[in-house]
């Protein structure tokens, strides 16, 4: 019987959900760009596979779409938000929202057989009619990776479930606050 | 314009100067009922599930001089780690600081001197990954060392340098200088295939009139050595007390290692992800003194030549299967060694023995968060001197040939010891499914058959004195709960 107790107390912590996502008023574009760097570059680290589904969902929920706005090689001298949101704004092709994410994987060390990495998310949320209103969020995410090889694409891969966590939580402020006459 | 005002709104809220805190902690509650004191066999060689105890490890890293990518400035950080083996509650130790220690402290700095090198001052310790069933770092250099290392990373290149002092890691308070130099190199070829090598050389000189250099007593035999009889023998053929107790002979003692990895596999979330094979040989550093005693008269035995041929070979491998992405796991680890002692032909111990394991793991994700997870394992260990294993309480009475003997050098009544080790329960996965999810809760059922009595950490009285008023127990299964908890962070 404590068995069972317990097994059902397990499915039911599984199942508990995130915030509910907070709605655009009217579905949109939100033009995205994201920049992976590392010790070694500023810029142009390949992006794993799995981060634009996790952009994709978070916005869909959302009412909103996923518009990915590559980045140039410039950005590795644009080494400030700013300028990199400038940039986006510019070439944001009408959307009405854009996103920046700029992630900067770092290892440090192995503790007890994993590699442990930082990748430092600095995730930037502005309307593009009014870039000064932007909303940023800076926070790091630690990584643990299993195997000496494994990179800054990787360790990106491995922020995702905290990243979708906070971007999703960014979001939602944004669109509250946007919401709020 | 619009840039300009973007800049003064964001510029104020650039990030300082990084610092970074990680760490690992592992604790749990593991009620030995049967008379354990909380581990289900005695060692990893079983998996390192439910046989490991409390662990606790804080990391910190500060940026000095923030690494500026691309700009060819010399940035440098500050790292240092502090861990040990006790936790408040979870083991006998009861989280004393006494278990802790400062085990790193480095510098690193980069873009000095030469591009794409990292030079590293302090401790040095590197590990080309590990065999996580196991808990073990075949591919490890400089674990003991104190000194300087560049490591020149550049496409599929990984090379490492090394040197210092492995005195104080090695000797503790009898610190005499160990000079250690070595490195390692890893090779990417291709996205599927990494080979690595790397190897240390440990020279101990020798230094007349330092007590605690390495010295050679003459004419000591091995089993007068291991009986604590020395000075018995010496004084059984020259009773004369004028006769001086031969003096300490200076030498020098080395060792050396090397160590060989292998890795192969499609990748995340491939049927066959990663699978790594390594081979490690070592030739240990001999011992220090020992003390030995008799009729009053106490001499320090200088062993450096009783103890310098002492070997090992290590070879390991695991290997991770997707079975079904997101949901179905399974990881299987083989080990084997053989530790060989040529000075040693009479007395079982750890250095003349051979191991081998087997451990398979599988863990099913129910929800992302709450997975099953079944091990089993199963290992023979032998020692090639001998008896060492008692397979009953009074296992005293049925030595080699059955017959007591009192000045034996054999413990036990067999050579072999097989064990076999099942394990399964409920696993929490906050972070979401995956065999090396962390942080992870676990709700634990383990057993254990072990050839061997009593064969886990126990407090039972082993005497068959008749006035042992506690008596004998007799007990090949071994079975525990466990709650625990591990997590990186």
């Amino acid at each position: 019987m404590v068995l069972v107790r317990t097994l059902l107390a397990l499915a039911l912590v599984g199942c508990v959900k995130s915030t509910a996502p907070i709605q655009a008023p009217s579905p949109g574009q939100v033009a995205t760009t994201i920049s992976l760097a590392t010790m070694q570059s500023a810029h142009g680290e390949a992006l794993p596979e799995e981060l634009s589904g996790v952009l994709q969902d978070a916005l869909k929920a959302r009412n909103l779409e996923l518009k990915l706005v590559q980045a140039p090689g410039s950005f590795a001298q644009r080494h400030l938000t700013a300028h990199r949101l400038a940039w986006l704004v510019d070439h944001s092709d009408g959307a009405p929202m854009a996103l920046m994410l700029e992630l900067n994987a770092r290892r440090y060390d192995n503790l007890g057989g994993r590699y442990r990495w930082v990748v430092d998310v600095t995730l930037t949320l502005a309307p593009t009619g009014q870039p000064t209103a932007a909303q940023t969020k800076r926070f790091s995410v630690p990584v643990h990776l299993r195997h000496a090889h494994q990179g800054a694409t990787e360790a990106a891969a491995a922020s995702l479930p905290l990243l979708r966590r906070r971007l999703e939580a960014a979001l939602n402020s944004f669109m509250a606050g946007t919401a709020t006459p | 314009m619009r840039t300009a005002v973007l800049l003064g709104l964001l510029l104020a809220s650039e990030a300082a100067a990084g610092t970074r805190v990680g760490g690992y902690v592992r604790v749990m509650a593991r009620p030995g009922l049967q008379g354990g004191s909380g581990a289900l066999g005695h060692w990893n060689l079983y998996g390192r599930l439910l046989n490991e105890g409390p662990y606790a490890m804080l990391d910190l890293d500060l940026d000095v001089l923030e690494p500026a990518p691309e700009s060819g400035v010399p940035w440098s950080t500050v790292h240092a780690r502090i861990e040990g083996g006790s936790v408040g509650n979870a083991d006998s130790a009861n989280g004393s600081l006494n278990g802790f220690r400062l085990s790193q402290l480095h510098v690193q700095a980069g873009e000095v001197l030469l591009s794409d090198v990292t030079w590293q001052a302090g401790t040095l310790v590197s590990t080309m990954g590990d065999l996580g069933l196991y808990d073990m770092r075949p591919a490890q250099v400089f674990f003991h060392t104190v000194g300087l290392s560049g490591r020149w990373e550049r496409g599929p290149l990984d090379l490492l340098i090394g040197a210092g002092d492995s005195g104080f890691g090695l000797r503790g308070d009898r610190y005499n200088p160990v000079l250690t130099g070595g490195g390692s190199l890893r090779l990417a070829v291709g996205e599927h295939l990494q080979l690595g090598i790397g190897a240390e050389k440990f020279i101990e000189p020798g230094v007349q009139g330092h007590t605690h250099a390495p010295y050679h007593t003459p004419r000591v035999q091995y089993e007068d050595w291991v009986r604590g009889e020395v000075v018995q023998s010496y004084r059984a053929e020259h009773p004369i007390q004028a006769d001086r107790f031969p003096g300490p002979q200076p030498t020098q003692a080395d060792a050396h290692s090397a160590f060989f990895y292998l890795g192969s596999g499609a990748g995340d979330g491939k049927l066959l992800e990663w699978s790594s094979t390594y081979v490690r040989y070592d030739k240990r550093l001999p011992e220090g003194p020992t003390t030995d005693e008799y009729n009053g008269e106490s001499q320090l035995i200088h062993v450096t030549a009783l103890t310098d041929e002492r070997r090992a070979l290590t070879v390991g491998s695991e290997t991770l299967f997707n079975l079904m992405p997101e949901r179905l796991e399974m990881i299987m680890g083989v080990l084997w060694g053989l530790r060989w002692d040529e000075d040693n032909h009479i007395l079982p111990t750890d250095h003349d023995a051979e191991f081998v394991s087997g451990i398979l793991r599988v863990q099913y994700a129910a929800t992302p968060t709450v997975g099953i997870l079944v091990e089993n394992s199963l290992a023979q260990e032998k020692s090639e001197n001998g008896n060492r294993y008692r397979t009953h309480s009074d296992s005293i009475f049925a030595n080699t040939d059955g017959t007591p003997d009192t000045r034996g050098l054999e413990y036990g009544d067999e050579e072999i010891r097989k064990t076999w080790q099942g394990k399964a329960g409920f696993v929490l996965t906050p972070l979401g499914p995956g065999i090396w999810s962390r942080p992870t809760i676990r709700l634990m059922y383990g057993t254990q058959f072990s050839t061997e009595n009593n064969a886990f950490s126990n407090s039972f009285v082993e005497s068959l004195d008749q006035y042992n008023e506690y008596g004998n127990v007799d007990q090949h299964w071994h079975h525990l709960l466990a709650l625990e908890a591990e997590a990186w962070f």
